[in-house]
């Protein structure tokens, strides 16, 4: 067996569906060493969803990536870039070939070495320009290949083996809602191998159905070259498998070279310090989920499945999983049977939960299931339901604007914002600034602190404030009256 | 997988005509709390929920076994048999389960039949329905005498088969001993029990239809642990392959260390085409109770596991592994721990493969001590080593290896004599040092000593108790009422007044 690859990605996915996308930049750098500790093949620093949360919080994201770069020396760095947004803005719902070379740019500009393109549709006609062009840039491409349990092995290798003749450096494997099975991969995994050569293959699961770290293992035995983890308090759930546990299992199982004390202590340190973290800022702690056969049903990804559980338990419908499964299920298959993945996934779960909540069956149609209806995506795999399309309409094709075009309507803003503009669906000229390093300094605060912070700058609406609480008592003068 | 299960249930509905129906077996009060709470769980903390539970449609309610009646004699100083008779007060509908462990009562060694017997028959006369029997060898006669009397007393007999990794532990010698129980003993159901949740999803495709075809129309049951994370997998997957029952435990008892939870595992088996008849709207009341009294009783609830296949490997009781430690500690040798489990691996192949819960950790990892200690192998042979494959626990599993077993005998004391001696009766002995106390006084007397049980306080009994601020009932009290006075109440940090 080669050397397995473990790449992290707790800056990215792990932290998106643990902590709801609420790692800042002060937090990333301040565990960034401790992850690189780990001897860890690669570390994710970007993602769509890792910009669009930076966008939001008021950082500038670009800031972040060279920040963790100069952190990070010597480390293999990696961005995730897809093909398609979820932002609804007109003209850029597809990143066209020309844009998406711009964010490779800016990327490897940035220090990323590694790249994992993904087209949820798995358009290899779009991808193949954009994957040439990588690799002009010196950058290592990783085609993601969406898994789902009712596309056959043949469906799947035949997509792999388009990828790789694509122009793809390696072809991972995603199984966003954690379907596989290790009765699946036993077939799986060598039709794959058949259908990618020399081509590596690598696995990124998530751990929805609590099958995860096993799959993980079982994947490792059969024969793969790099799997995706991440650290222990933002694994397992929504979230990659523990590298920690993968690691301990595997040397039990006397898979591969076995890991030395050294690492695993590595692990171990920056497990602790993550935990910390989230002790502190009041984080759910990476905890496994329960087995439930409803994640077949509605193949909610990472961190939408994360949201919608969530959501259903604050609901009071925890007991409705099911019904709400089946409802996702049927709602995909009325869009006819779009990949699981963002843009469609979160649309097609806010439409379920509009239904399971009793409204009428589409009396609402949420502004995302409107255009997976209109096909702004591309061609979907089957049919859509004539009556929901004749009732949407067809949409005018809203060309994609060129670089070019894009760089005379904002001339105040650089290629970078552009980048982001078109990936988040924000104004280039909106973007945060990057703001001085200093203000980029971590600074553990407690929930009690923050709670003070908090209150202490409401304090115009309050005339006398207390907060009781186990072990704690504020007793706060406020400006009110 | 969702998709594929549920065309193996449409296959079989449409094979049969029918629709197979799942009964959920409660094991929140005994195997739930043993597994989360260390069996501390009072038994005024179960009346006021026993109510509900019995009205939620399960097929029957694990209440008692040994672990239980240790805990609440040793650390609740609360009288077992009273526990059983405060819940079948409440519990009318739904048959208790109370358990026997083989011939050992509570202790390392067998003992007498007679003292076996009038266990079975003081939980039965306390309100028991249902009696698990189980010995760790899967020696059928050291179950006879209790499956006799528990069938005397007119009870049903849960005939468990524990679930052992170990050479020779094939599914042919799984339905051998389930039949036996049918065809031998006519025992009411077959339990196939992993306590340490170690069965495999492919092993309960093989083995679950193994047992079923071997014990026909008899009831098989299934019990499984979620150390792996992967309990509600096997659960699921053994009612598809034929298991009429699955032990659960109601959700927050339920996951970690304890069974697959009663309304996951009933959403999940309906959902693949099953019908599962209990109150989803009751369980959930109940697991409210459950999570309320918890976090009153500072005890953990169930989290799910991550998966990790250690567990799978060890399979060495968690209490076991710890005494090891400690002995080996005492005598200077804690750096030669990886050889003595090496060892203890050993042995036990060479001993028959016994499952390994009590007494047998003990007596595989004395003779591994002995073994590792000394050049040659089973040159000092532990007593109980002796007596083990000289039959005095019972007929073994398997053989134990035939130069081993000589070198056993021929190295062990000479006075441990090659054929078990009779075990003589112990009642006699009994009743006569303690006369004019009942039966029950008797069993826990022999079982504990007289200083525990001198020392038992009575169950502050009723149902009024409640996990609300005592205010919130008091209102809610007042609200029921139906002629309503103005009614004022004040308290030292309160006043009420109500019209």
């Amino acid at each position: 067996m080669n050397l397995l690859r473990c790449s992290d990605v707790s800056l990215t996915d792990g932290q998106s569906a643990r902590w709801a996308g609420g790692m800042t930049t002060p937090m990333a750098l301040a565990v960034a060493n401790r992850l690189a500790a780990t001897g860890v093949a690669a570390i994710e620093i970007a993602s769509p969803a890792a910009l669009r949360q930076c966008v939001a919080r008021g950082e500038d994201p670009w800031q972040r990536i060279e920040l963790l770069r100069d952190r990070l020396p010597g480390v293999t760095l990696r961005a995730a870039v897809s093909l398609l947004t979820e932002h609804g803005r007109r003209g850029c719902d597809v990143i066209s070939t020309e844009v998406a070379k711009l964010w490779l740019r800016e990327l490897a500009q940035r220090g990323v070495r590694e790249v994992v393109l993904i087209d949820p549709l798995v358009i290899v006609e779009r991808m193949a320009p954009v994957l040439k062009e990588a690799k002009v840039l010196g950058l290592t491409t990783i085609a993601a290949l969406p898994f789902a349990p009712e596309r056959s092995d043949g469906d799947i290798q035949a997509q792999a083996s388009a990828l790789a003749s694509a122009g793809a450096s390696r072809v991972m494997l995603r199984d966003e809602a954690g379907l596989l099975t290790t009765d699946r991969l036993a077939t799986l995994l060598p039709a794959l191998r058949a259908g990618l050569h020399a081509t590596p293959l690598d696995l990124h699961l998530r751990c929805q159905t609590a099958l995860g770290p096993q799959v993980a293992l079982e994947a490792v035995r059969i024969g793969i070259d790099g799997i995706d983890t991440t650290f222990a308090p933002l694994a397992n759930g929504a979230s990659a498998p523990a590298l920690g546990t993968l690691l301990k299992s595997l040397r039990l199982l006397a898979l591969g070279a076995p890991a030395s004390e050294q690492t695993l202590h590595a692990v171990r340190e920056a497990d602790r310090m993550l935990g910390e973290m989230a002790d502190r800022h009041g984080f759910p702690s990476g905890r496994a989920w329960v087995f439930d056969l409803a994640p077949w049903a509605h193949q909610l990804p990472g961190e939408v499945a994360a949201r919608f559980m969530q959501q259903l338990a604050a609901s009071g419908l925890a007991h409705k999983l099911h019904a709400f499964a089946n409802e996702c299920a049927r709602i995909r298959s009325d869009l006819g049977a779009p990949p699981m993945l963002a843009p469609f996934a979160r649309p097609i779960a806010e439409q379920a939960l509009l239904h399971l909540s009793g409204e009428p069956r589409y009396a609402e149609l949420r502004p995302g299931v409107r255009r997976a209806l209109q096909q702004v995506y591309g061609a979907v795999p089957a049919a859509v339901d004539a009556r929901l399309a004749r009732r949407v309409g067809a949409l005018p094709n809203t060309p994609a604007q060129t670089v070019a075009a894009l760089r005379t309507a904002h001339a105040g803003a650089s290629d970078a914002a552009l980048v982001i503009a078109q990936a988040c669906g924000t104004a280039p000229e909106a973007q945060p600034a990057a703001a001085s390093p200093e203000t980029f300094r971590y600074v553990p605060t407690t929930p009690a602190q923050a709670l003070v912070d908090g209150l202490t700058a409401r304090a115009a609406r309050y005339a006398r404030l207390g907060v009781q609480g186990p072990d704690i008592a504020i007793e706060l003068q406020g400006t009110e009256g | 997988m969702l998709e594929h299960l549920k065309k193996l249930v449409a296959a079989e509905t449409a094979r049969t005509g029918k629709r197979r129906t799942i009964r959920l077996t409660d094991d929140t009060l005994r195997d739930g709390q043993q597994c989360l709470w260390a069996t501390r769980m009072r038994t005024e903390d179960m009346l006021p929920i026993a109510q509900r539970m019995d009205r939620a449609g399960f097929l029957s309610m694990q209440a008692i076994a040994l672990v239980q009646f240790d805990a609440s004699v040793l650390f609740l100083a609360q009288d077992p048999f009273e526990r059983i008779r405060l819940l079948r007060e409440r519990v009318t509908r739904t048959p208790l389960r109370g358990a026997v462990r083989g011939n050992l009562m509570r202790g390392f060694f067998p003992v007498a039949d007679d003292i076996t017997e009038l266990f079975i028959e003081r939980q039965v006369a306390n309100g028991i329905r249902e009696i698990g029997v189980f010995d760790a060898l899967l020696c059928s006669d050291n179950l006879a005498p209790s499956i006799a009397a528990a069938h005397r007393h007119g009870a049903a007999v849960a005939y468990l088969l524990g679930y052992n990794i170990a050479p020779g532990y094939d599914d042919a010698l799984y339905a051998r001993k389930a039949r036996e129980g049918v065809e031998r003993f006519g025992v009411e159901s077959v339990t196939l029990a992993d306590a340490a949740g170690v069965l495999t999803v492919d092993r309960v495709r093989t083995l679950v239809p193994a047992i079923k075809q071997a014990i026909g129309d008899t009831l098989l049951e299934f019990n499984t642990h979620c150390l792996t994370g992967l309990g509600p997998w096997l659960a699921i997957e053994a009612a598809v392959h034929g298991a009429d029952s699955i032990l659960t435990a109601v959700d927050p008892m339920a996951n970690g260390n304890s069974l697959p939870a009663s309304q996951m595992i009933a959403r999940n088996l309906r959902e693949i085409g099953f019908d599962v008849q209990v109150d989803d709207g009751l369980l959930d009341e109940v697991g409210a109770y459950f999570g309320a009294l918890a976090e009153r009783e500072q005890q953990p609830v169930g989290t799910p596991a991550e998966y990790e296949p250690s567990h799978y490997i060890t399979q060495y009781a968690g209490g076991a592994m710890s005494n090891l430690e400690s002995q080996l500690k005492l005598a200077g040798m804690t750096d030669r721990l990886p050889e003595v489990l090496e060892e203890i691996g050993r042995v036990r192949v060479e001993l028959g493969s016994p499952i390994m819960v009590t007494p047998y950790p003990a007596i595989v990892s004395a003779q591994a001590v002995m073994n590792v200690l000394n050049k040659e192998r089973y040159k000092v042979v532990p007593d109980e080593v002796k007596k083990y494959v000289c039959g005095y626990f019972g007929d073994l599993p398997l053989p134990v290896d035939a130069n081993v077993k000589d070198r056993i005998i021929g190295n062990g004391s000479k006075d441990v004599a090659l054929v078990p001696p009779v075990i003589e009766p112990v009642l006699p002995g009994l009743r006569q040092r303690y006369k004019g106390i009942g039966d029950d006084e008797l069993l826990l007397r022999y079982m504990y000593g007289d200083e525990k049980i001198n020392g038992l306080k009575p169950t502050p009994a009723g149902d009024s108790f409640s996990l609300q601020h005592p205010v919130v009932d008091l209102v809610e009290g007042l609200a029921l009422r139906r002629r309503k006075a103005q009614v004022q109440v004040s308290g030292s940090d309160f006043a009420l007044s109500v019209n």
